[in-house]
Order: C-alpha cells, then sequence, then structure tokens
C-alpha cells in the first residue's frame, strides 16, 4: 500500500509542476512547434528538436524538458500527418501508417485517419504515463536483460512479421526483405571497421539514411506512379471527402486495435534502438491477423492506422524508461534529451529520480498534459490538413518534391543525400511495377544491420557457440515466436493452394 | 468528376502558403541566427566579419554535440559574432575533416575535432585529410578520460585482480567498446600489450549502448568515457576499475589510476579541441585561442563538464600541436602492433 | 519492357530478374570481404550468403512467371517514361544547383523540370506555386530552421567573382592610376 500511496504523493506532485501555467505554456508551445515543424517531409523528431534546442536554453531545466518532450511528440505526430496526407514516412516508424493511412486519404477519409491517430496515441500515452510512474524501474531492468543474443531473435521475429504486411506473393515479400537486407549493408561493418558496397565513396560510409529510402520507395515512386495517368483525367484524391471526425462504428471498429497497439508499443518502446519500428510492425501484423475479414487492409482500413499509431505512440513514451532511470539513451531523440539535461546542469543517470523528483515527476505529469495537449490542437488542425488535398495535384506535386529535396539536404548538409533519393527513386518505381512493395523492404532495410551485428556479437561473446540463442529464455521465446508467425503466414498461403487445387479438378 | 478547377486553384494555393507561412511565422528565429551588432574590428585582420561555423564531427546528441552547444555561446560572447553549429557525421568525423581542411581558411570555419581525428589518420588506409599538416591547432579545450568499469558479478576489485582474471582465463572475458578504432577500443588495445592478457572485443555502435551492455552484464567490462559512466559508477550500478589518465579524478579521488595500478606511463584520454585550415592567419588564431581558452574557464563549463570527470584544459596552440603529433606517433605504434585494421 | 509470346506473368518474371540480379551483384561484391566461418563470421559472411539467398528467390520468382496467368493489372504496367525522368532530375538538378547557385535558381529548375511532365502549361499557377515555394524554402527552412542554404551565390560565386576582380580588375585599376 505503501508503494501505491507514495506514487500518488509522487504524482500529485509532479502534476504540480506540470500543471503551472508557465509550464502548460512551454509544454504547448513544445507541442505547436513540434507538431509544425515535424508535418515537413524528412525532418523528423530528431531533427526536430535538435534545431529546436537552442530556444530551450533560457528556460528553466524543468520548463526546458518539458518544452522538449512537447516538441517530441508534436513532432511524432506530425510525422504520421505526412504519412497520411502525402506517403512520406518522416520517421521508421511511420511506415506503416503510410500503408492503410494515405490509401484512407486517397478515399477521402484523411480526416478519419488523422482523427483516430490522435485519439489512439491519446490513449497509448494515457496508458504509458501510468505505466512508466508505476514500473519504470522494473522495466529498465528487463530492457538491461537484452543482450546480443535476445536482439538477434526479436529481429527475426521482426522480419518473419513483416512477411505478414506483404499484399500480394509470399515469395516477393522475402525477397524484398532480402533486397533491404541488402540496401541496409552498405556502410561500415560495426564488427570489423569494414566499409563494405561504399564504392569507395566516404558520403556512404554511415549507411544511406532512412529516410533518403524511405522518401525514394514511398513519396517519390508514389508521385511517378500518380504522373502516369495524363494530367486531365488524374484524380488523386477523391473529391467525396467524407467528414472528419470518425463516425462510431469507427471508434469501435478501432478499439481493440488500440488497446493491442498500446500494448505492444509499450513493451516494444522500452529496448532501446529498435523500439517503435518493431512496435508499430508488429502491430498491424496482429491486426491483420485478428481481423475478421481482412480484405481492406493496405486499402485503407482504419485499424491499420489505429493499431500501429497507438503501438508507435506508446513507444515513444516508454522509450523514456531507460533514458531516466538508467541514464542510457535509447535513441538519437533519446541522447539529445539528455544532452540538453547536461546543458541545463542536471548530470543524467539513475540518481535523477531520487536528486531532482521534481524534474523527474514533473517530466511524467507532463507527458500525459503534452498528449491531452496534442489531441487538443491537432483535432482542429485536421481540418486544415484535409483542405490541403483540395490542392490540385499538379501543383501539390512540384511542392512535395521540393520538400523532399530540401527535406534530405538537411539530414546532412549534403546534397549526396538528395541524388541518392532520386537513384533510389527509380529502383523503387521499378520494383513497384514488378508488383513488389516497399514496405518490407523497408522493414528489412531496419532490422537488417541489427540482426547481422547482434547475430555476429553474440556468437563472438559465446566464443562461436550457437547454442546460446536456445538456452537463453527470452531469446529462445522470441525464436519460438517467430516459428508460430512463420507457420500463421504459410499456413493459409498453403491452404488456398490446396483449396484452388481441389476447384481445379471439379 | 471535374478534378481539375483552375479557377479555385490558386486560392487554394495560398491557403498552403498561408499555413506554412504561419509556421515560419511562429518559429522563433534560433539564437543561433539571430543577428548580433559586430564589433568594430580590432588591430590586425578584420576578424570576425560575419557570423562564425563551428564543423563538429558528429551527430547531435552526445559528448560532441554537448561540449559544442556549451562552447558556442561564450565563443560568440567572446567574439561578437553568432557561432553557427554545423554537424558532420560521417566516415568516422572524416567528412568534417575534409571539409575544415578545404574550408577558406580566414578564421571564421573551425572544426571541434575529437580523438578520433588523428586516430583516423593512422588507422584508415584512405584519409581525405593530414591531422597535421593541413590544419592549424587553436587549443586543446576539454579532455576526457576513460574509465575501466566491470559489471558487479566480475569478481574483480583491482586492475590487478582483472589481470590475473584474465591470465587465468584468456579469451573469456568480454570488453565493450563505441566502436572499432574508438578510444575504448584503443585503451583496450593498449592494456592487453601491456599488460600481457587476451580478452574478446565486442564493438558496438557508440558508447551508450555498449555501456548499457556492461549494465546488463551481458559483457564484463568496458572503458567508458568519464562523463557518460560517472553517473553509473555513482549509482553503483558498475564497479570502476581504473581511470586511464595519468592523474586521477576529481570525481573520483579514491579511484586508482592504471598507471599507478602496475602500468606505468599507461594513458589513453578521449579529447575536444579546436583546429582551423592550416592558412588561417596567425593573430585571428590568437584570437580564437584567447576566445577558447576564456570560454573553458567559465565556471559553467567547470560544473557541467568538471564534476562529471572532464578536464577542462584550454592549451596554447604550440602544446596542443605537439599533443596531436604525440597522440598520431602513440596510436601508430599501438594499432600496428594490435594489427588493428579499418579502410 | 518485353513482349512474351507465351503465355507469362511479366510483373513475376522482372521481379525475379531484378532479385536474382541484385544477389549476383552482392555476391560478387563480397568477393573481397573475408568470409570467416559460421561461428566467426567476417564482413564477408553474411553479404555473400544473403546474395546467394537472392539468387534462389530470384530464380524461383522468374521461373514460376512462366506458369502463371498475367496479373489482372497487368495491363496498367505500362511505364510512365516521361514522369521517370523527369521527376528524378529534377531532385538531381536541385541537388547539383543548391550548394553553388543557390535556392532561387536551383528551386526555379527544379520546378520547371518537374512541371515539364504536365501537358497544359499554366503560367499563373505556376509563378504563384514558385513564389510560394521560394517564401517558405527562405522564411521556414533557410531562416526558421537554420538549413545551410545560399539564397543566390553570395559565397560560392560571391567568392569567384572575388577572385576575378583580385587577379584581373584590381591590377587593371592599378595600371590605370584611378
Amino acid at each position: 500500500m505503501e508503494f501505491f500511496s507514495d506514487i500518488f504523493a509522487n504524482l500529485y506532485m509532479g502534476f504540480g509542476v506540470a500543471v503551472s501555467l508557465e509550464n502548460l505554456l512551454y509544454c504547448f508551445v513544445g507541442c505547436l512547434l513540434g507538431t509544425l515543424v515535424g508535418v515537413l517531409p524528412g525532418i523528423g523528431p530528431v531533427a526536430a528538436i535538435a534545431l529546436l534546442l537552442p530556444t530551450t536554453f533560457s528556460l528553466p531545466p524543468v520548463g526546458a524538458m518539458i518544452m522538449l518532450a512537447g516538441i517530441y511528440y508534436g513532432a511524432s505526430y506530425g510525422g504520421s500527418t505526412t504519412a497520411v496526407l502525402v506517403n512520406l514516412p518522416g520517421e521508421s516508424s511511420s511506415v506503416v501508417t503510410c500503408l492503410d493511412g494515405h490509401a484512407m486519404a486517397k478515399n477521402g477519409r484523411a480526416g478519419h485517419a488523422l482523427a483516430i491517430s490522435a485519439i489512439g496515441s491519446f490513449f497509448a500515452g494515457t496508458v504509458c504515463t501510468v505505466i512508466i510512474a508505476f514500473a519504470a524501474p522494473p522495466l529498465a531492468e528487463v530492457a538491461l536483460k537484452f543482450g546480443a543474443p535476445e536482439y538477434f531473435s526479436l529481429m527475426v521475429f521482426g522480419l518473419i512479421a513483416s512477411a505478414v504486411l506483404a499484399r500480394g506473393s509470399l515469395l516477393k515479400a522475402l525477397g524484398m526483405i532480402f533486397v533491404g537486407l541488402l540496401f541496409g549493408i552498405i556502410g561500415t561493418d560495426v564488427n570489423s571497421g569494414m566499409s563494405r558496397f561504399t564504392f569507395g565513396l566516404p558520403g556512404l560510409s554511415d549507411g544511406i539514411g532512412f529516410v533518403v529510402i524511405a522518401m525514394a520507395f514511398f513519396g517519390l515512386g508514389e508521385i511517378i506512379k500518380n504522373l502516369e495517368t495524363p494530367d486531365d483525367q488524374r484524380q488523386v484524391f477523391t473529391d467525396k471527402v467524407a467528414g472528419l471526425m470518425p463516425r462510431w462504428i469507427d471508434i469501435k471498429d478501432s478499439a481493440g486495435a488500440i488497446v493491442r497497439g498500446t500494448a505492444l508499443g509499450a513493451f516494444f518502446g522500452t529496448l532501446p534502438g529498435t523500439g517503435p519500428v518493431v512496435a508499430s510492425f508488429s502491430s498491424y501484423a496482429v491486426e491483420k491477423k485478428v481481423a475478421k475479414d481482412n480484405s481492406q487492409f493496405g486499402k485503407g482500413d482504419i485499424r491499420g492506422v489505429a493499431g500501429p499509431e497507438s503501438a508507435n505512440n506508446a513507444a515513444a513514451q516508454t522509450a523514456f524508461i531507460p533514458t531516466l532511470t538508467l541514464g542510457i539513451p535509447g535513441s538519437g531523440v533519446m541522447a539529445l534529451m539528455l544532452g540538453a539535461l547536461m546543458i541545463q546542469g542536471i548530470a543524467p543517470g539513475p540518481q535523477v529520480m531520487t536528486a531532482r523528483p521534481d524534474l523527474f515527476w514533473g517530466l511524467i505529469a507532463s507527458m500525459w498534459v503534452g498528449n491531452l495537449m496534442l489531441v487538443i490542437l491537432n483535432l482542429p488542425l485536421i481540418g486544415m490538413w484535409v483542405q490541403l488535398l483540395k490542392v490540385p495535384y499538379r501543383m501539390l506535386f512540384p511542392a512535395i518534391l521540393l520538400f523532399m529535396c530540401i527535406g534530405t539536404y538537411s539530414l546532412n548538409n549534403s546534397i549526396q543525400d538528395p541524388l541518392l533519393m532520386a537513384f533510389f527513386g527509380v529502383v523503387g518505381y521499378a520494383f513497384m511495377k514488378f508488383g513488389c512493395e516497399a514496405a518490407p523492404m523497408l522493414l528489412g532495410f531496419i532490422l537488417g544491420p541489427l540482426m547481422e551485428e547482434n547475430l555476429r556479437r553474440a556468437l563472438l561473446i559465446s566464443r562461436g557457440d550457437p547454442s546460446v540463442f536456445f538456452t537463453r529464455p527470452i531469446s529462445l521465446a522470441f525464436l519460438v515466436l517467430a516459428f508460430a508467425s512463420l507457420l500463421i503466414v504459410v499456413l493459409p498461403a498453403v491452404r488456398k493452394k490446396r483449396d484452388e487445387a481441389f476447384q481445379g479438378d471439379e | 468528376m471535374n478534378t481539375s478547377k483552375p479557377r479555385a486553384s490558386s486560392s487554394r494555393a495560398v491557403i498552403l502558403g498561408g499555413a506554412c507561412l504561419c509556421t515560419a511565422l511562429v518559429l522563433p528565429a534560433s539564437p543561433v541566427l539571430a543577428q548580433s551588432t559586430a564589433k568594430p574590428a580590432g588591430e590586425g585582420a578584420a576578424w570576425p566579419t560575419r557570423p562564425l561555423r563551428m564543423i563538429v564531427a558528429s551527430a547531435p546528441g552526445g559528448p560532441s554535440d554537448l561540449i559544442a552547444r556549451l562552447v558556442g555561446p561564450q565563443l560568440t560572447e567572446a567574439s561578437g559574432q553568432p557561432v553557427v553549429i554545423d554537424h558532420r557525421s560521417g566516415a568516422n568525423g572524416m567528412i568534417a575533416g575534409e571539409l575544415t581542411a578545404k574550408a577558406d581558411p580566414d578564421g571564421h570555419t573551425f572544426l571541434l575535432a575529437n580523438a578520433g581525428f588523428v586516430i583516423n589518420s593512422v588507422l584508415y588506409t584512405k584519409v581525405p585529410y593530414d591531422p597535421i599538416r593541413e590544419f592549424t591547432p587553436i587549443s586543446l579545450a576539454v579532455s576526457v578520460p576513460n574509465i575501466l568499469v566491470v559489471h558487479p558479478s566480475v569478481a574483480a576489485k583491482t586492475v590487478a585482480d582483472l589481470v590475473a582474471l584474465a591470465k587465468a582465463k584468456p579469451g573469456t572475458i568480454a570488453v565493450a567498446s563505441a566502436g572499432s578504432g574508438s578510444s575504448g577500443h584503443l585503451a583496450l588495445a593498449l592494456f592487453q600489450q601491456l599488460s600481457g592478457t587476451e580478452m574478446i572485443h565486442v564493438p558496438f555502435k557508440g558508447g551508450g549502448p555498449a555501456l548499457a551492455d556492461v549494465m546488463g552484464g551481458q559483457t564484463q567490462a568496458i572503458f567508458s568515457i568519464s562523463v557518460t559512466s560517472h553517473p553509473i559508477i555513482k549509482a553503483g550500478r558498475v564497479r570502476p576499475l581504473g581511470v586511464t589518465s595519468l592523474k586521477r579524478l576529481a570525481a573520483f579521488p579514491d579511484l586508482p589510476t592504471i598507471s599507478e595500478s602496475g602500468f606505468k606511463g599507461y594513458e589513453v584520454t578521449g579529447w575536444f579541441g579546436f583546429v582551423a585550415p592550416v592558412k588561417t592567419p596567425r593573430s585571428v588564431v590568437q584570437r580564437l585561442n584567447a576566445a577558447v581558452v576564456q570560454s573553458v574557464r567559465m565556471p559553467e563549463l567547470q560544473e557541467r563538464l568538471g564534476n562529471q570527470g572532464a578536464e577542462l584544459v584550454g592549451s596554447t596552440p604550440e602544446a596542443f600541436g605537439a599533443y596531436l603529433k604525440s597522440e598520431q606517433a602513440k596510436w601508430a605504434k599501438v594499432i600496428r602492433q594490435a594489427g588493428i585494421k579499418a579502410d | 519492357m518485353g513482349s512474351f509470346k507465351f503465355r507469362s506473368n511479366h510483373q513475376d518474371f522482372w521481379a525475379g530478374v531484378m532479385f536474382l540480379g541484385l544477389g549476383i551483384l552482392a555476391v560478387y561484391l563480397s568477393k573481397d570481404y573475408p568470409l570467416g566461418r559460421a561461428m566467426r563470421m567476417g564482413p564477408g559472411y553474411f553479404p555473400t550468403y544473403l546474395g546467394w539467398g537472392m539468387v534462389i528467390i530470384g530464380a524461383i520468382v522468374g521461373a514460376r512467371s512462366f506458369f502463371k496467368d498475367p496479373a489482372p493489372d497487368e495491363v496498367t504496367t505500362k511505364w510512365a517514361v516521361v514522369p521517370l525522368a523527369l521527376m528524378p532530375a529534377s531532385v538531381a538538378v536541385f541537388a547539383l544547383l543548391i550548394d553553388t547557385v543557390g535556392l532561387v535558381i536551383a528551386v526555379l529548375s527544379m520546378l520547371i523540370l518537374a512541371n515539364a511532365s504536365i501537358r497544359n502549361f499554366r503560367p499563373i499557377e505556376f509563378t504563384v506555386n514558385f513564389i510560394v515555394l521560394l517564401c517558405i524554402a527562405i522564411f521556414v527552412f533557410q531562416k526558421g530552421l537554420g538549413v545551410p542554404f545560399n539564397t543566390f551565390w553570395e559565397e560560392s560565386l560571391g567568392k569567384a567573382l572575388g577572385e576575378l576582380f583580385s587577379l584581373v580588375i584590381h591590377p587593371l585599376r592599378l595600371m590605370f592610376g584611378s
């Protein structure tokens, strides 16, 4: 009982800090700036925080952290907005949102997609705030249990789950995963320090940026495809725009997806590095398998937006756990947050919780306030975003193209990234024409290097003994899950084949 | 049906433009870009005449970024011109090095270099710059030693214990590092050479994940830079065995150096210092040096970095130049002996 | 693309060719990287076997295409050659111009190329689009977010003109004593 009363006392103190007029203002400004910068294609949360960090220097530490957290949520949500509206994933976790979100936008349901994403995110944010308040330290310990074998098995699971994303042929999806793995290898090998597939270009030694590949395959490919139809016959977005707010049936349909997505996101978010990506992809895979009628997935099923968006926001939230309790940043965003703490004169680390309880609990309370503010801010903005789609496509696409140019340029302030995007845009269009989907490729691209890195690291530490993958319980659990998902993916395909064969006999 | 409505299109374009212009208006001009009145040029060359560009050899987040953001405002104050921080991560900092080497040598562009700046030149076969011949040193700003830490389950309380353990079972202790060719990796290589031990080097992508791996007990030890490991040690999550500088750290006065633990002269420190293109005028280098020295002496920096185990230096250009040369010679030898290769 | 007289699935055939080609490329490029052993992999191990995996998948996908009916949307697989050339080209032009002649000309050139794919060119729309987008690029990205663009050619071309001045005009002025 004492445990709970302590936490309530702490949360009360936290809300006392967060709900001060001043901090509410910082939170609001952060969310607003984050959203506005985050909707710019190519400017993801990391870039948004890096760019806006100097504006927080003059604030007191608590206010600065609250504003930065607001920028982070805002930018994450802004990225989803761009994914829905113009099919440009600004960060890895919004790739999945593109699949059904943009399809919904084309069907005139952009408002529904954006609203359900805001509602799902708010639910996920609320749940995860509670989780962080009650269970941050034990969850951080779980995250530390993940060594190289566990990460490897997790990646195997993630890649197999991604095959579920495929709409068409399973074999071609597998091929695309391999293509992604191959693109992911480009760059310096972590284990040996050797450059691979860089063709002697120093700019390739860190690999190709995710944003470059995602914009090429999704953004540029989509534009070229839309331009296939001559100007006077083209209708990219339907004229019939359904209402902005989702209908009751949409919310009822999405409720299960939101809850499941939140659970997946809350768990995977605590794992440094890959959390949000694996969370959103696995949520999509789960929804597609759970749905009684999954024929609309990929063509604009609201559950395909609600689940992954909740998962990705939940993960964005629980990503704070290792950062706050251990002082170990799990992602670029968290590294920047820790840097901001140090600039404010606070040594990040396990002792922040006890040494600066106002900061720790104030931040946790402000997470919830930030999520609330995001909903309040964004529901009215949806109307404005949807208006953008009424701009004739012949004027919209040059704008998207320019944003993609500037976005990729600003990644490293280098012209190499837009040039690479142009090249991969052609490759992406070709694959699209051959009926190969981009989503499995992107997951292979993200997870592949991590899979190889952890496989080799695990064998290095175990001195070449592969039994580590099966003797460590968490690793074994993921491998079993991976095998189970493989069966789920393969069995229906086999059954369908058999049915077809029988029909052929008749 | 009729999708193209030229009549309405321009008004829609205004909506689009208006929406985005609002973005522009709401965004406050960041301080970096704020116009400041240039101070009248002193005697000698007119410097600075426009914003200064500090190239940083890493992505935002992490120690280089932190130091850049802390020193930047101080430099602004000292020079009277805003300092634009330009992150050019990539190729282990070699892209930033090449860019600086080729920049105008007028004192408006300089590089916040780190230990990798010199290590690269002996580690890689193809390096696009020469750290000694193509640069003029300004000042060594901050020196950051590594601390050798182990997971609490490791049965070693001192450096000697660890060596004994490694000798009893060669090739079993896994030592994490921030990456191939990082200062932690070289610290391990030199340690193995001096102690005659054999351990497994496990490179990671960055110091954070590597330290987390040791905290979780997946790997047993790491030479981790003091600023990163300081809070983790204080919280008792890892056990410190020794520090890689020649002097003990103010933050851990009871922690012996590795040099005094039986490996005399063992020294591996990460560092952050400023260099400019080689032809930068002497007078400008002096003024940049004065600005850097002044900024590292600020009490804020002492509070933010000094208490975390970093040493604020602020050396003369000559001393920094000599340091760069000695570092290069030292690492060339260690890398050759350890057979570390990269290309 | 290629037209086969017999019944086949073009999409799958060419997908197979792509996989096969990339697989062979991967195997070929990995030949210089140390392979290592399964238990102690070198940097070449993963890409080499990945490449062989792609060769196998490519071969199966390609071979199966001959026994499959054309995909239902095969009619729409006509390639949009003009946009396919123009869109990447406009991105490339922006990239190649931005560091030298600056934002204004880079954006203008990019937009001209992008709009070249439109059948009915509308000058007023184009001008409005150009001005609005340029304003966004300057006020949001360059000024607001600090992306280091030159608006025109201040630094690079200015430097070139400066050099011209010091090399040619300045000596001339000295000669003629003005």
